[in-house]
């Protein structure tokens, strides 16, 4: 028997104003909707039944959502519905962000990058083994938070409400790199706007993910110009296709005008419930190798696995540090490692 | 023998346009009139009683037309007549999670799925036994008490050829090693569809997506407790078995009793997920593995006890249970085997055959061993395997008949192309090359069914318009049988293949061939169509005397192949319709060719059509038989049969690796395949196959694996069972290995499975020149790699 998705009515609002006044009714009606931009994370969810909506809210008519410009401050401003695919290959990005077009263009495989968003993957939702499964599967296992239960498989000592409830872990591949950029995400709600730095828009749960209120919608991706950062993103991942990352590691290394490494930052996804970053000085003396160590030591300390994935939990952990010292070397900063 | 005009040329399936474009219609497309929508209800527990069944609030559901339980069939069944232990439908006790509880017709499949939540089941939870290990120690509740054991132990076999003790004795190096290998399924395109049409007087037209339609038919007819002629089995184009829908199953079974119970016509069509749950993939094994080697004598004996985890029913498992150890006896010289297999039922999905059936895990102990002994003694790994290559004509201690052999020759020129003596032992670290070899049967000598009909029997007809129809009933589940049918008939006639028909699959119109199993097709209904086609070129070449006022020639038997036919002690059994070893059908001094029945020595000739027309004039049709069946072969033990076969093919692969030593992983850059497969009929077709087998047993070397968490499959769809994307096809060299045999369709033998086992090895052995560490564990993932590093690295 193939699954069928049924149960839900479908809007697809033409252009921003409908948009609003679509959710402004809906708010008011008091029905449950659901955002879609490319779907391919969505339409698992529904098929599979994890996910159950009152509306399916198409954000592709809305066309004003979608692509590239360059501000005059050089900040890439783009769309969130712009596609994975057109990240990828915009020569705009490619020449300013040259690390956002690569890991753009590590997601999934070609056919979900030509309907996938950039918008979607920053909010592509957390995975876990005990979720991500079919209703026969999800019925072995007494349900869990995520789908309605009362019961986390993976930390059985967890509490509905108290973060962390849920270790579903956090997958986007783009957020460790807009991460390091500094990037700010543009929050239309109602008539008005908010913007939040990507640093501080993630929560320590694999439920409540983020910052994003019910009926905001995510409007634009800015990536404010690298200033001297260099990144390099890589990820384990059984194939060179259609994974997921198990473990993505973007490095990066901030230079000054003459040259001289000044920073050295490193952003996870794949691990925990939400990605991690962390930034230390290279000014100041200390050797760029001790720091290097410390940052590897410091990212395998803080990040809490479970036994969730295709790789054994300790062999992801073990790759962080790997990982980070082969990113250096493409950066042609090997003599740190 | 004249020059052959299609054999041996690169020709593209007949089917593949239609398939590109989308014009084949596979089970699912089929349309029927107004079908029932059927769904299916699993159960949630691995292991448990059925204590209640309540469907009567899904039967008072509008729309639902008709609810099928396990207590609506009486006969279990099975693909083989010994372990014929799986119902329909559970009854009394569910075995794993996932097994058919229920069914129900409706008019819609949202219908159809609302009624199955409706279905009240009451189960009373039983201990699991989820480790074969555990499941050989007396349990309070054997899966199959009808067994009469204490345990879940299925089949047990134990067998001894020559003397193990002494040869290990005598060996100056003895290696061993215990060898684990995950579960691993087939994971083809098409999910498993049926659909059933019912007419007016109870007949069912079972239209399904399998690989033998013929044992489908008499399972039906004996679970369904009516005639087989009441039955007709059609297998459209079909997406992929390897051995995934080689068994009757169970949805087919509920399909037609839904469609004789509801008079209407049904309709089931899988999800991915209850392909995965369906399985009958590889059993997961574990094994240990003793090998003494001899650098003069080569392998002197190998010792090896095998557990395999059969999951809840039988399926091909008995066979399974031999092939583990009897297939040890190939591509080798070897006098001294001792092994023992024993399959154990646990609360899972069950296993069953998958391409390179029960040969796959033994061949990559058997190979890692020779490769470490190999190592010791300080003998090439290539050349040490080439001097024991079995030589053409031999016959085996365990009763094997050897015919052709084209490995050595095959495994020189791969030695050459991969550039072997550059590389071995010479590559920088992180890179290596490695070697294995393997054989396999071009089909089962003995029936599954006992009886003395042939193997595969094909019908052709030639109308007054030239057009010939090839009628047969082997299963083209992609491998292209349909495509060498046709080469047959168009080979042996001397027309174009355009000229050429097929209707095949269809138990109404089709005589009977077994089944796309065992790797026998090309071998035994090639074998038949070519002898079928032989009859008709007779028929053509009397009309053509008869119009050129010439006499027939006199067709002579040829003369039973030598001696070593008759070692086996018994005589070969040549039925009456047997036309000789290949390919001298047409010494009778006839040529047809471009469109002419000649006589070669006069040059006189007649247009095909006429002699068509001409030798239909008496008798108004024009249809010939061909058959094949086996030589009767092997010895007379418990057991003999298993393995037999009229042929092997033999492979050996080189491949090239790059390891990652921080991270573990693998990468295979660069395989080398010798297949003898005897004739390679169409090359394009060969290296089809080959590709594919190395893609598979890519997957299963580095990456495959269903996992199981307590009895659920966790990874059941694409996203999580990790088959290979093209990014990780190595390149593929192929090369030439041809060999003599006499007994295959213009020399054929199989070609679909022996190039499987072979390249897992081969990959663990390049590792290990790469990287120094030798894997035990398949699939030899990053992870173990690296473990393997890390412990070598201490050590
Ligand atoms: C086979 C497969 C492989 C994949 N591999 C990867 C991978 O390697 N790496 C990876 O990161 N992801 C992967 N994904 C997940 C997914 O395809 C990507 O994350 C993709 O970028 C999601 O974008 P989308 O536009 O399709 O999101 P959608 O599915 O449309 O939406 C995702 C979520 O974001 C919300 N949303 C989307 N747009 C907005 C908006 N503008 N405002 C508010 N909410 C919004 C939706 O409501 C939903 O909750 C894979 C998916 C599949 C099916």
């Amino acid at each position: 028997m193939t699954t069928r998705m049924t149960g839900f009515d479908f809007e697809r609002p033409a252009g921003l104003p409908a948009l609003r006044g679509l959710l402004a009714r809906l708010g008011k009606e008091q029905r449950r909707f659901t955002l879609a931009a490319g779907g391919t994370d969505l339409m698992p969810q529904l098929k599979q039944q994890q996910l159950a909506t009152e509306v399916l809210v198409s954000l592709n008519g809305v066309g004003e959502l979608a692509g590239i410009e360059l501000a005059s401050d050089g900040t890439l401003r783009i769309g969130a519905l712009t596609r994975l695919a057109e990240v990828a290959e915009s020569p705009l990005v490619r020449e300013r962000q040259p690390a956002l077009a690569a890991v753009a263009a590590r997601v999934g495989s070609p056919q979900i990058r030509n309907r996938a968003t950039l918008g979607g993957n920053l909010l592509v939702n957390n995975r876990c083994v005990y979720v991500n499964q079919s209703p026969l599967n999800r019925t072995v296992h007494a349900p869990c938070f995520k789908v309605d239960g009362d019961v986390c498989h993976i930390v059985k000592s967890a509490v509905r409400g108290k973060l962390p409830q849920c270790q579903a872990r956090f997958v986007s591949d783009t957020a460790p790199v807009l991460l390091l950029l500094d990037a700010r995400l543009v929050l239309l709600r109602g008539r008005g706007e908010r913007r939040v730095p990507l640093r501080r828009f993630y929560r320590n749960d694999g439920m409540e993910r983020n910052v994003l209120k019910p009926g905001e919608v995510l409007g634009w991706i800015e990536v404010p110009p690298a200033g001297g950062l260099r990144i390099d993103y890589d990820k384990l991942a059984v194939r060179n296709a259609l994974d997921f990352p198990s473990l993505g590691v973007a490095v990066g290394v901030r230079e000054d005008e003459r040259g001289e490494p000044v920073e050295l930052a490193v952003a996870l996804t794949g691990l925990g419930t939400h990605p991690l970053h962390w930034r230390f000085a290279l000014v100041g003396g200390a050797a760029p190798a001790a720091v290097v160590a410390q940052a590897c030591a410091r990212a395998e300390k803080s990040v809490t696995t479970y036994q969730q994935d295709f790789f054994p939990r300790d062999y992801r952990k073990k790759m962080i540090g790997t990982f980070v010292r082969r990113g250096l070397r493409r950066l042609g900063r090997g003599a740190w490692t | 023998m004249s020059s052959l005009n299609i054999v041996g040329r690169p020709v593209p399936q007949i089917d593949s346009r239609d398939k590109v474009l989308g014009r084949a219609r596979f089970t699912d497309d089929i349309r029927l009139h107004h079908p029932l929508e059927v769904a299916i209800l699993r159960s949630p527990h691995a292991s448990a009683r059925i204590v209640a069944v309540d469907t009567s609030r899904a039967a008072a559901l509008p729309g639902v037309r008709g609810i099928v339980t396990g207590a609506d069939f009486r006969h279990t069944f099975g693909v083989l007549v010994i372990s014929k232990d799986e119902p329909a439908i559970a009854r009394e006790r569910v075995r794993y999670i996932g097994e058919p509880v229920a069914a129900v017709a409706a008019e819609t499949a949202d219908l159809a799925a609302a009624a199955l939540a409706l279905i009240e089941i009451r189960y009373e939870v039983t201990d699991t036994c989820l480790d074969p290990r555990a499941g050989l120690k007396p349990v309070a509740e054997p899966l199959h008490p009808g067994l009469g054991r204490d345990n879940n132990l299925h089949k047990q076999v134990d067998q001894h050829y020559g003397d193990v003790g002494a040869g290990l004795a005598a060996a100056p190096v003895v290696v061993e090693k215990r060898f684990t290998f995950a579960p691993v399924t087939h994971a083809f395109t098409e999910p498993h569809a049926t659909q059933v049409a019912v007419d007016g007087r109870g007949n069912l037209t079972v239209y399904s997506a399998t690989q033998v339609p013929h044992y489908l038919h008499m399972a039906m007819a004996e679970v369904l407790e009516i005639p087989e002629h009441r039955i007709r089995i059609i297998k459209p184009h079909l997406g992929g078995g390897f051995g995934g829908k080689s068994d009757p199953f169970p949805h087919e079974m509920i399909a037609a009793k839904l469609a004789l119970v509801t008079g209407r016509n049904v309709r089931v069509n899988f999800s991915r997920e209850e392909v995965f749950i369906s399985n009958h993939g590889r059993h997961p094994t574990t094994m240990t593995m003793k090998l003494g080697y001899d650098p003069q004598q080569g392998v002197t004996a190998i010792d090896a006890d095998i557990v395999i985890d059969g999951g809840a029913y039988g399926s091909f498992g008995v066979v399974t249970t031999y092939y583990n150890g009897i297939l040890l006896q190939g591509p080798y010289r070897l006098d001294n085997l001792h092994f023992r297999t024993r399959r154990v039922y646990t609360n899972k999905p069950m296993c069953g055959a998958m391409r390179g059936h029960g040969g796959v895990n033994a061949r990559f102990a058997a190979e890692v061993l020779l490769d470490m002994a190999l190592v010791q003694a300080g003998v090439d790994p290539c050349q040490g395997r080439i001097d024991m290559i079995h030589r053409p004509n031999t016959l085996l201690s365990g009763g094997f008949r050897i015919t052709s052999v084209g490995l050595k020759g095959g495994l020189e020129e791969a030695m050459r192309r991969s550039g072997w003596r550059d590389k071995y032992g010479r590559l920088p670290y992180g890179k290596g090359v490695g070697v294995a070899c393997g054989f396999y049967i071009s089909g089962s000598a003995a029936h599954i069914h006992r009886n003395n009909r042939p193997s595969s029997t094909v019908r052709l007809t030639l109308e007054f318009d030239g057009t010939v129809t090839v009628y047969s009933g082997a299963a083209d589940i992609g491998q292209g049988i349909d495509t060498i049918l046709a080469m047959m008939a168009a080979e042996v006639l001397g027309i174009g293949l355009d000229q050429v028909k097929v209707v095949v699959a269809d138990t109404q119109l089709t005589p009977v061939d077994l089944g796309s199993y065992s790797s026998r097709v090309t071998f035994m209904a090639g074998n038949a169509a070519r002898n079928a086609a032989i009859s008709m070129r007779r028929l053509l070449v009397a009309a053509a005397c008869r119009l050129l006022e010439l006499p027939e020639p006199a067709w002579e038997k040829p003369e039973p192949p030598g001696d070593f036919f008759r070692q086996g002690r018994r005589r070969p059994d040549y039925s009456s319709d047997y036309l000789g070893p290949n390919p001298d059908y047409d010494s009778d001094g006839f040529r047809l060719a471009n469109g002419q029945v000649t006589q070669v020595a006069s040059g006189r000739s007649v247009p095909f059509l006429e002699a068509v027309r001409r030798a239909l004039d008496e008798p108004g049709i024009l249809q010939t038989f061909g058959t094949y069946r086996s030589p009767k072969l092997g010895g007379t033990f418990k057991g003999a049969a298993a393995g037999l076969s009229p042929s092997y093919s033999f492979t050996a692969f080189i491949v090239e690796v790059t390891v990652d030593p921080e991270t573990g992983f693998v990468k295979v850059d660069r395989a080398t395949c010798a297949h003898d497969c005897g004739t390679v009929l169409n090359p394009l077709a060969v290296q089809g196959q080959i590709e594919g087998c190395i893609h598979m047993g890519l997957g299963q070397a580095l990456m495959e694996e269903v996992v199981h968490y307590d009895g659920v499959v966790q990874n059941a769809s694409f996203l999580e069972y990790k088959i290979p994307s093209a990014f990780e096809q190595p390149e593929v060299v192929l090369v030439p290995t041809p060999s003599d045999e006499t007994e295959g369709p213009f020399g054929a033998k199989e070609g679909g499975e022996g190039p499987l086992a072979p390249i897992i090895p081969a990959i663990a052995n390049a590792i290990y020149d790469a990287v120094g560490v030798r894997l035990t564990e398949v699939p030899m993932r990053p992870d173990r790699v690296l473990a393997a590093l890390r412990k070598a690295g201490a050590a």
